[in-house]
């Protein structure tokens, strides 16, 4: 019983993270209709920002999150505007290998800059703070990226349903002509969700980063299981991708321990290709 | 208000619209009839940016006819799509404050004006738009494009698959903007309609326009009866 | 759009059935002389690697570049197949004392088989969909075989040396070319084989099928069996590869056959060369691979990384100005004024 509400927890600590990475992910699907196929990267980015803000500057990676997100949100940006932008006129294939490039490209320019040496920050603030509560241990480090996503991801949710320019992203990825004839400038707002899901990333990124090493290929973990929640959901559906995570992180970690370990990364593969094959909108996707 | 000249829109080689030039006066109600895939809708999408066009557009002795969709509402042109274009998974509220946003600040006492021209969007403000019924979602857009303040506000096929009872509702809306000043520019397949509410009119036919005349007299004209109004 | 498949259905039309014209030979008159003389321009010692490395690439993006390139269906799981070909040679080998030529075949055999059973659920979905499920059903392949002890799980497999011969398809020495002349071998047949299928109505269907699924249906094409067919010739393809690859390494494990990482390698050939061109994947192949080389050969293991960088941002350059890839870029220069246009 305590082993499976241990599990529980696990899976709901990872849950929020993963909830918080892919949210940016579908914001941005939704708005450009673009995968982000180096999101991943994105993530390895932040936590290398966050790595060096903690080994040049001594700062606590709790403490660099805004940095990494403006960072990150900033590589976003750069994206879309120098890359992105031409390809979303050309064919599916321009599409899906832009983002394929820019993968690349971003984890060549790590392994050039930074080596392939795992990294990781020492003795940070939260490194031996943990929570035990009736034989459920909860590492600090963990429960405080779960805690800081959900922080984020509301945020996020605040920002954009409740704020004007919130709303005219989503109208954007509703209706983009429709958007338009409003006034709401497409282009900018493409930048935006470029920005925001950069922005969601790099906080995911300097959240992990206490209890992760960052190494060039060390946005997989995260990025490929993201990819799978952003269909799983529907893409473009933030609640959706949520409600996604949090299974994922769930069966991650129950089927982790009542089948084989080895395989635990194995039935997020399985349960998207059933879910997205008898609906292919995914869970609560509208599209 | 609005004069548009030579304005030519092609799709991928097929032209859709050929060297159209019209006019739309100050608090005018201006028809432009045609059949299904006259050009119409290309017109219409032409003057607010949102295909690619070669000729001349003028707004208030502007030319807009370079500018992008988006610069396009802060000249004064709301434009209602074929088709309502709702931001279906926000609210009727949110839709409507969106029309707004090409006004520097949304003056609260729009949403009364609106509300008060379309009672059953202030019952439903707080439900998504894509639940509304087809003749409330015209009317939302309706009122989206008047949160914008338009000078000149285009509609396109607003009867467009509403039930007869739900088309005199519209039409009826309609009239009552026209009467109180509005300049609309008024796409329309129905062309009984269209033309009982408007003054003047043009008729499309395959991109060009063939004819244009006051409303009246349109209705009279044997071409256009047998061609529109299967008389 | 029926418009748009009428357009590309005239154009395949035209071609289709018509007797050879000389700007559709010069290619295959390029190719051999290229290849040919493949062994002088890298006679040094171990340069042969790159040769069959180049071979081996040109063939799998030949064999994906039918279902992404012509046929519109954008896979990233090829890998699956790469390790498919790969396993059924080594453990062929390893456990019945399977001969490599046969291992060969059989393997092509497997991986259609698996393509039937892969496609069945993932033709199903479109676009971004449809290349996210075959990133699943690659990262299912490669987990599976990464535990799965009777292959060797994440140790691999070795496949033991044996005499040289042409029948058991080992060479040692330090040129090694026999490899290279199978593998332009291989290669060859796989661009005859598409280039057959492309004058064909096949050729016509599947150009269709990319253009508009709906309206290729519409006007009685059926699209599921078609779309198979393409995946089939394509998983073939890129399981001789795969073998191949095995046999040529002697060695095998889910890191170097099944990673997302190879599937993404055999799709990047075709993307930079053009896809929509038979010939693309063979240029791009020898381009990447060329630089990849000389990239390694002069500044080591940071060259290697920095090789990366310099093909992000080259396949970058490609889906953002230039989707026809170096092909398009070549024919831009050749008539500079309105290849826009024509694209
Ligand atoms: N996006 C498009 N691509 C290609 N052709 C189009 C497109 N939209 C409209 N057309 C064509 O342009 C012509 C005019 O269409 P439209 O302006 O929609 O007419 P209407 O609104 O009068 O029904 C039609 O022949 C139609 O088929
Ligand atoms: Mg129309």
């Amino acid at each position: 019983m305590e082993v499976f509400a241990q599990t529980i927890v696990s899976g709901l600590l990872l849950g929020a993270v993963l909830g918080l990475i892919a949210v940016g992910l579908t914001l941005i699907f939704g708005v450009v209709d673009i995968v982000n196929f180096a999101h991943g990267e994105f993530l390895m980015v932040g936590m290398y920002i966050a790595f060096f803000a903690w080994r040049l500057w001594g700062v606590d990676p709790l403490f660099s999150i805004p940095l990494a997100a403006l960072g990150v949100g900033i590589l976003g940006v750069i994206s879309y505007l120098t890359f992105v932008r031409h390809a979303m006129r050309g064919t599916l294939l321009s599409q899906i290998f832009v983002t394929f490039g820019l993968l690349i490209f971003l984890r060549g320019l790590a392994q050039a800059l930074f080596s392939s040496n795992f990294r990781g920050v020492q003795g940070s603030i939260l490194g031996d703070v943990g929570l035990s509560v009736g034989g459920v241990s909860v590492p600090g480090p963990q429960l405080a990226a779960a805690v800081g996503s959900l922080i984020a991801t509301s945020a996020i949710g605040w920002f954009v349903w409740r704020t004007r320019m919130g709303k005219a992203l989503m109208a954007t990825s509703q209706d983009r002509e429709a958007a338009a004839m409003l006034g709401i400038n497409p282009h900018r707002m493409f930048a935006l969700a470029w920005f925001i899901g950069g922005i969601a990333t790099g906080v995911a990124a300097a959240l992990i980063v206490s209890y992760q090493p960052v190494h060039p290929n060390s946005g997989i973990a995260y990025g490929l299981p993201a990819f799978m929640i952003v269909a799983l959901g529907g893409f473009g559906s933030i609640g959706g991708a949520l409600a996604a995570a949090f299974l994922v992180g769930l069966i991650e970690n129950i089927a982790g321990f009542y089948l084989p370990t080895e395989y635990k990364e194995l039935w997020i593969f399985v349960l998207f290709l059933i879910v997205v094959i008898a609906r292919p909108q995914g869970l609560l996707g509208r599209r | 208000m609005l004069r548009v000249s030579d304005l030519s829109v092609d799709y991928s080689g097929a032209v859709a619209l050929s060297e159209a030039s019209l006019e739309v006066n100050d608090g005018e109600v201006v028809g432009v009839i045609g059949n299904n895939g006259a050009g119409k809708t290309t017109l219409l999408k032409a003057i607010s940016g949102t295909v690619a066009r070669r000729g001349e557009i003028e707004m208030d002795n502007k030319v807009i006819s370079g500018l992008p969709a988006h610069e396009i509402p802060a000249h004064g042109i709301g434009h209602v799509p074929e088709g309502r274009r709702l931001f279906p998974y926000l609210s009727v509220e949110d839709n409507l404050a969106l029309g707004a946003y090409s006004q520097t600040q949304a003056h609260s006492d729009d949403f009364e004006r609106v509300y008060a021209l379309f009672p059953r969007l202030k019952e439903r403000r707080r439900q998504q738009a894509g639940t509304l019924s087809g003749g409330e979602q015209q009317m939302a857009a309706i009122a989206r494009a008047l949160m914008l303040r338009p000078k000149l506000l285009m509609l396109d096929e607003p009867s467009l698959g509403l039930a007869p009872v739900i088309v005199d509702q519209i039409y009826n809306t309609i009239a009552q903007l026209g009467k109180s000043g509005f300049t609309i520019l008024l796409a329309e397949q129905n062309v009984a309609e269209c033309l009982e509410v408007s003054s003047r009119a043009y008729v499309l036919q395959t991109g060009s326009i063939i004819r244009s005349g006051p409303s009246q007299e349109l209705q009279k004209s044997d071409a256009i009866r047998q061609a529109f109004l299967g008389i | 759009m029926a418009g748009a498949s009428e357009v590309a259905g005239d154009e395949r039309t035209v071609e289709r059935g018509r007797p050879w014209r000389r700007q559709e030979l010069w290619p295959w008159a390029a190719f051999m002389v290229v290849f040919g003389l493949m062994p002088v321009l890298y006679s040094a010692p171990y340069q042969h690697n790159i040769a069959v490395l180049i071979c081996l690439t040109a063939l799998m993006a030949t064999g994906w570049n039918l279902l992404g390139g012509f046929t519109g269906q954008i896979s990233l799981g090829h890998a699956l197949f790469f390790g498919v070909g790969a396993y059924t040679v080594t453990v062929g080998e390893l456990r019945i004392g399977l001969n490599p030529w046969l291992g060969m075949l059989l393997g092509a055999a497997i991986a259609v088989a698996v393509s039937m059973i892969v496609g069945l659920p993932v033709f199903r979905l479109r676009g971004h969909y449809f290349s996210i499920a075959t990133i699943a059903v690659g990262e299912i392949a490669f987990l599976i075989f990464l535990n799965w002890q009777f292959v060797g799980a994440a140790g691999g497999l070795s496949i033991p040396i044996k005499e040289d011969s042409l029948l058991e398809l080992q060479f040692s020495g330090q040129h090694k070319w026999e490899y290279y002349y199978l593998a332009a071998g291989l290669l060859l047949l796989a661009l005859v084989a598409t280039q057959l299928i492309l004058k064909s109505r096949t050729g016509y269907y599947l150009a269709a099928i990319r253009e508009d699924q709906e309206a290729a249906a519409s006007v009685g094409i059926p699209v599921a069996r078609y779309k198979q067919i393409a995946l089939s010739f394509s998983a073939a393809t890129v399981a001789i590869a795969g073998a191949f690859f095995a046999q040529y390494v002697l060695f095998v494990d889910p890191v170097s056959v099944l990673e997302l990482a190879i599937s993404i390698q055999i799709t990047i050939a075709a993307v930079l060369g053009g896809v929509k061109s038979m010939w693309g994947p063979v240029i791009g192949a020898a381009v990447l691979l060329s630089l990849t080389e000389t990239a390694r050969l002069y500044l080591g293991g940071t060259g290697e990384a920095l090789n990366l960088v310099a093909y992000g941002l080259l396949v970058m350059l490609i889906a953002a100005f230039e989707p026809n890839g170096l092909i398009g870029l070549a024919q831009r220069f050749r008539r500079p004024r309105n290849t826009r246009g024509q694209r």
